[in-house]
């Protein structure tokens, strides 16, 4: 009669816990429910096109002829305006070498006014285009940011809700606060000093005298170190700080388990496995979203790369162009103005290394254990 | 590009100095200086002509 | 475009013009002018090609831009100004080609003036 009744028991105890997982499982798909990504529509179209979508990412779409196929797509829409720059500006030269006919003749002086003029409709057009790029690119530094800021605390609740809960609030808080003051940097310090520096090689370019464009060069290469300076801190302050909160939350999630199997009287091995698959499980999604994240962010920030590097290209040909010709004042300005492109990709590449980097950290240490 | 023209004004310059000499030694001194700007004023007028021609083709290469 | 006769022309017009200095001064600045004006009449000709090759590639990349016309005018302006400085100073009326060469220099300043209005524009969007 005792064995029976134990036996009832057990039977009806094995078959509850047969149904927690499940439950589990279906209260994990609704986590995402109401995670509303902040990413730009077409972005949004392309990738779940792509089968790319918050809640599962298709591997079979993440081929790499598929990838290197988007990329050209991308670099084929943002090629033509900078064409059209580079054939305004080469028409601008070779007239300037049509004319520099009377640079070397006795009526000198007409000559040079005629340079002065040159210069000054090849600075225009110049300078027009490096602003309309960096001001594209601050707009997309915004948008990322703003992705960033609902990406990351979704991100954070699935790694807390996947066992690693001190990780999580120190990945927060560790890269909501850098992108913050990313975003504070570039949008206070860079932009303006990059709006400078095109302002003095305009001058420069003017008045060929004063050699300015040795301090473009040098505001140039200041700018770019410091960016790398803190990339650096950011990625090593997160990695070390996840070397210390991953393991002890391991060290939290055993100690969990064991004490669920020393406690629970019969069934406590098959609830501490049961709490093993579930934590699983959302490791599972939590890496998905995370792998979600890092192609939104790209597919977000590449195009914007790709067409400053497309701009970067145009100032150097008709750099080495004007050098070709002989017309110095325009190889200064040319130069400043392909130096500017290079600190925004580098502001640009910054930012989508910071975030790809900590995400990819995250899932790497957290997705270790289980 | 005709340089025919060139080898005319020469060839009236050239006229002109001559018949001017000449009439330098013969004695009739207010006949050369007339010729001599006789000659001046053809050239002139010949070459008010091609100036003008060479102004309209710069204006129309340059639409000013 | 015959480089031969262009050749052929200057050294003509300098061999007549130099016969001509002993006897009759006046004739000589006359041909010296009269060679140069055929010369870059013959010569701006044959840059028509490039500049109108110039001007349709600025009018695809940019159609609605001010840069070709300006700067097309503006070398207009500097050839001829240059000529006829150069000839006022070989007649030795330099007063009269600095003259000339003055009032080039306006002028590419007045043709230019749409030019430093974009450039102002250009300014103030990067102040700002």
């Amino acid at each position: 009669m005792k064995t029976a009744v134990r036996i009832i028991i057990s039977l009806l105890v094995i078959v509850s816990v047969a149904v927690i997982p499940y439950r589990a499982y279906a209260q994990d798909s609704s986590i995402l429910d109401g995670y509303i990504p902040a990413v730009p529509e077409e972005i949004d179209k392309e990738l779940s096109d792509m089968g790319i979508t918050p809640e599962k990412v298709d591997t079979d779409s993440l081929t790499v002829d598929k990838v290197i196929k988007n990329i050209t797509e991308m670099l084929k829409n943002s090629i033509s305006s900078p064409l059209k720059l580079l054939v305004s500006l080469l028409s601008v030269i070779m007239l300037c070498s049509i004319a520099n006919v009377f640079a070397e003749s006795a009526g000198g002086n007409v000559g040079t006014v005629f340079s002065v003029v040159s210069v000054l409709a090849c600075s225009t057009i110049t300078v027009t285009a490096a602003s309309d790029a960096l001001t594209a690119a601050s707009k997309t530094l915004e948008s990322g940011s703003v992705f960033l800021a609902s990406f990351i605390p979704a991100f954070a609740g699935m790694v807390a809700a996947s066992g690693h809960v001190s990780s999580a609030a120190m990945f927060n808080s560790v890269v909501m606060g850098g992108s913050q003051i990313f975003m504070q940097l570039a949008s206070k310090v860079l932009v303006p000093v990059s709006m400078s520096v095109m302002g003095i090689s305009l001058a420069g370019g003017v008045c060929p005298d004063l050699r300015l464009c040795s301090l473009a060069e040098a505001v140039k290469k200041t700018v770019i170190w410091i960016l790398g300076l803190i990339i650096t801190v950011f990625v090593a302050l997160l990695a070390m700080q996840s070397f210390v909160t991953v393991p002890a939350d391991n060290v939290g999630i055993k100690a969990a388990r064991f004490t669920v199997s020393n406690s629970v009287p019969f069934i406590g091995g098959a609830v501490s496995d049961s709490l093993s698959v579930m934590y699983g499980g959302v490791g599972l999604i939590r890496n998905n979203f995370g792998v979600f994240g890092i192609l939104a962010g790209g597919a977000l920030i590449l195009p914007s790369i790709i067409s400053v590097l497309c701009y970067k290209l145009t100032f150097s040909l008709a750099a080495a162009a004007s050098e070709l010709f002989g017309i110095n004042s325009l190889t200064g300005l040319l130069r400043c103005a392909e130096g500017v492109s290079s600190i925004i990709v580098a502001m640009l590449v910054s930012f989508l290394m910071m975030a790809v980097i900590s995400i990819s950290i995250m899932i790497f240490m957290a997705g270790g254990t289980v | 590009m005709n340089v025919d023209f060139i080898f005319k004004i020469a060839a009236i310059g050239i006229v002109v100095a001559v018949l001017n000499q000449l009439l330098q030694r013969s004695g009739r001194e207010e006949q050369a200086m007339m010729t001599t700007i006789a000659g001046l004023i053809v050239v002139l007028m010949m070459i008010v002509t091609e100036i003008s021609n060479l102004f309209d083709t710069i204006k129309s290469i340059f639409n000013l | 475009m015959n480089i031969i006769a262009f050749v052929g022309a200057g050294i003509i017009g300098t061999v007549l013009s130099v016969v001509l200095k002993q006897y009759k001064p006046e004739f000589s600045m006359y041909i010296t002018l009269i060679t140069g004006m055929l010369m870059l009449g013959a010569a701006v000709s044959a840059v028509k090609p490039a500049l109108d090759m110039i001007s349709s590639y600025m009018e695809i990349a940019d159609p609605d831009s001010i840069y070709a016309e300006i700067l097309i005018k503006t070398l207009a302006v500097c050839y001829l100004t240059q000529m006829a400085g150069e000839s006022c100073s070989d007649a030795g009326e330099t007063s009269i080609a600095a003259k000339i060469a003055l009032a080039g220099k306006i002028a590419v300043v007045i043709i230019a003036l749409p030019l430093f209005e974009k450039l102002m524009e250009v300014i103030k969007q990067l102040l700002v």
